[in-house]
């Protein structure tokens, strides 16, 4: 995989159009809960974090899975759950360190974001350039040319 | 509207059903099947015969429940022949047309030819009508041939009752299928302890007697008793459908693809009497296994109903309670993989004793006498394929553990 | 169903309270090999886990089963048993790799954890936290919310902070 959901929590300003988006093209609704992205937020401290699944190389998520139902797919790269052998334990939702792994209470089944196979509604529908889709090497790059223009400018760069 | 017809009416026949109830209210579903009796568990028959279950316990369903989840039922008919290009069931009473076939016939014991087969006292144990047979014929000295799970559990049963049992076993150890040399020793073992005598290596050559079985004689010894069991094997019930044209595989179970689709249209087969991909090695395989007939049922009631559906194939799951004492196996066993390069993993602690088969860095079988704690987190291993090293990388690493909490009570039979 | 049993093990110190309070109430003696819920003890590295059954919403262990006693109750999800039909021939402990099946050697049958309908006692004794009474979704908001505040540098902040 050489695109990923690059999210800057710094330019999120918790509209939650992502969240929207993302149920309404899953689940055919504009639940949040039913979203596969997610935005952590703490309004007295002024944060907004969009959370979205991170593809891990080695996923917390596939290795706890107790019947295979999560896979990391090697040509795709992405991370999935093949809602026919989940057994909806509830494992995964414990295992992400983000606090990613999705579960559908009504369904019964652990559900995670596919990147809707290669073009984020998330991305395309976040306004204010907080989530983007784009190549590891180019976002580096972006880091990288940011952060410069922060020292050359004189300031510390904040991250 | 079409209907399903179910053959059977065993594990796999009722997981058919209550799969396809659950999934499709409307559509009727009739059950044939050639015993008068509502679903019980063929698994705890031996304990029925030990008095440790009621015979009204071994029953899980009532008549009743089939009407009540919209079953039409017809109970007491032996299907005679099946026309596949009309698709109607012919017995002697009635014809059945069907639109979809499930096929959940089973197995039947056998008695292999041997000269006094046919005297009073020869039993097998598959049915309830064969436990009701063996309580009323009131048994003392009891020979049981073979040592399969059944065998051994039945052989247990009757010495409890107070019967004085003897185990005759063709093989080297007992439990051949089922347990390595080592731990069924250590079963045999048990088994003597309490007073059953264990044969192992002998052949039946016959059984002789006047009307009632007085000796067994095998290559060995003469046996004086008055009962033997047989629990030598099982023969898939398949002649009806392979007449009908249903294709059978090489070890003589009904041939179907991963859906449990039989080589005619609309036809499906679960069950005992189909053989399966083995989960493990990918080879076909004849489980008869409850756990694996109702999965397996599952599968072919959700393709009959159009949901596809793949089997991810059967793995052998056995739990033996001898004396108390629990025994397990899951996977395969060393003589499966005689010549495969397998690692063994092999441990005791005081009562305790496992013993795991890795092979290519994954662990393809475990068997244990005494424990139960731990072994599902084995099982699910085993099942997911996760190689060792990955196992130990995880593990060893308590931040990651406490993540996988299921995999610690694992760790103890794992390690090298 | 809502709320589950949502473990925590990071903050689990291996106390034994859950397992006491769940023998107790459940079989009235003070005797953790009776509860439904066991920890898992590595004394030596320090990791403490509860274990105890996830109620599955497509258990294994009712697949398992050799006399069908293991089903669903549709009006609360939990996995419930028909006690009397078991034979205690543990299928049920081989097919759950959560060690979510435990023998109750006194009524010789095997049983689960059901939440004490809907007000569990291991999660009122519980002293640090480890065991918590919530819904999924409220378990992975706090999740969600401690990875926030752990990238923003501001960990402390947030309720149900692991770290």
């Amino acid at each position: 995989m050489n695109k990923m959901l690059v999210i800057d929590y710094h330019k999120c300003v918790g509209c939650k159009t992502c969240e929207m988006i993302c149920s309404l093209v899953h689940e055919g609704v504009c639940a949040p809960n039913l979203s596969r992205i997610r935005i952590a937020k703490d309004e007295r401290a002024g944060w907004n974090v969009p959370i979205s699944c991170a593809m891990c190389e080695k996923p917390m998520c596939v290795t706890v899975c107790p019947v295979g139902a999560m896979f990391r797919n090697r040509e795709t790269g992405l991370v999935t759950v093949d809602e026919k052998r989940c057994i909806g334990c509830r494992q995964c939702v414990q295992a992400c360190p983000f606090g990613h792994a999705n579960f559908n209470p009504l369904k019964g089944l652990a559900f995670k974001c596919d990147q809707c196979d290669g073009d984020p509604q998330c991305a395309k529908f976040c306004w204010t350039g907080a989530i983007s889709f784009e190549a590891i090497e180019l976002s580096l790059n972006q880091r990288r040319l940011e952060t410069a223009e922060k020292i050359t400018r004189g300031q510390t760069p904040s991250y | 509207m079409k209907n399903i017809v179910i053959i059977g009416n065993g594990a796999a026949a009722n997981s058919a059903a209550e799969t396809i109830r659950k999934h499709d209210l409307e559509v009727p579903i009739v059950m044939v099947a050639r015993e008068n009796l509502p679903e019980y568990s063929a698994c705890a028959l031996p304990d029925c015969l030990s008095g440790w279950v009621d015979r009204s316990q071994l029953f899980i369903k009532q008549l009743t429940d089939y009407p009540q989840m919209g079953i039409q039922t017809r109970f007491g008919l032996e299907i005679k022949q099946i026309d596949t290009r009309e698709r109607i069931l012919i017995s002697d009473q009635e014809t059945i047309a069907y639109d979809q076939l499930i096929l959940a016939t089973g197995s039947r014991a056998i008695i292999p030819p041997v000269p006094g087969r046919d005297l009073l006292g020869n039993f097998v144990v598959k049915t309830v009508g064969d436990i009701d047979a063996i309580l009323a014929y009131k048994a003392r000295k009891v020979v049981v041939v073979g040592s399969g799970n059944i065998g051994i559990e039945v052989a247990e049963a009757l010495q409890i009752s107070g019967c004085q049992v003897t185990i005759v076993e063709l093989m080297e150890a007992i439990l051949p299928r089922i347990f390595d040399q080592e731990p069924a020793g250590r079963i045999s073992r048990i088994l003597s302890d309490r007073g059953i005598q264990v044969l192992t290596g002998e052949r039946v050559l016959k059984i002789s007697g006047d009307q009632r079985v007085e000796t067994v004689t095998t290559d060995c010894r003469s046996i004086a008793c008055d009962t033997v069991i047989w629990a030598a094997g099982v023969k898939q019930n398949v002649e009806v459908a392979s007449a009908a044209g249903v294709k059978l595989g090489e070890l003589g179970g009904i041939e179907v693809n991963s859906r449990m689709q039989t080589n005619i249209d609309g036809i499906y087969a679960c069950g005992d009497c189909i053989e399966s991909i083995d989960m493990l090695t990918g080879y076909p395989t004849l489980s008869l296994l409850w756990p694996n007939a109702k999965r397996q049922g599952q599968i072919a009631a959700l393709n009959c109903l159009g949901q596809e559906m793949a089997y991810e194939g059967a793995v052998s799951l056995v739990a033996e309670d001898i004396y108390g004492i629990t025994a397990v196996s899951m996977g395969l066993i060393s003589r499966a993989l005689a010549r495969e390069e397998i690692r063994v993993l092999e441990g005791q602690d005081n009562e305790l004793y496992w013993r795991v088969l890795v092979m290519d860095d994954r662990i393809i079988g475990m068997q244990t006498i005494g424990m139960s704690y731990g072994l599902g987190a084995v099982m699910a291993l085993m099942k997911n394929r996760t190689p060792l090293s990955e196992f130990h990388r995880v593990a060893a690493d308590p931040d990651l553990a406490r993540r996988v909490a299921w995999y610690l009570p694992a760790q103890r039979f794992l390690q090298e | 169903m809502n709320k589950h049993l949502i473990i925590d093990s990071v903050k689990c110190t291996g106390c034994g309270l859950c397992e006491l309070a769940c023998a107790i109430n459940k079989t009235g003696q003070c005797q953790p090999y009776l509860a439904r819920i066991k920890i898992w003890r590595e004394e030596t590295r320090g990791i403490f886990v509860p274990m105890t059954c996830q109620h599955c919403d497509n258990p294994p262990c009712a697949s398992a089963c050799l006399m069908n006693v293991i089903t669903k109750d549709p009006a609360t999800g939990l996995t419930i048993r028909r006690l009397e039909g078991c034979i205690g021939c543990r299928a049920c402990q081989l097919a759950c790799p959560f060690e979510g099946c435990s023998y109750d050697y006194l009524q010789e049958v095997i049983v689960n954890c059901d939440h004490c309908g809907g007000n569990p006692e291991c999660v009122k004794y519980c002293p640090t936290g480890a065991l918590r009474y919530i819904s999924t979704a409220e378990a992975l908001d706090l999740e969600r919310s401690a990875e926030a505040a752990r990238r923003c540098g501001i960990a402390g902040l947030v309720k149900g902070d692991r770290r």
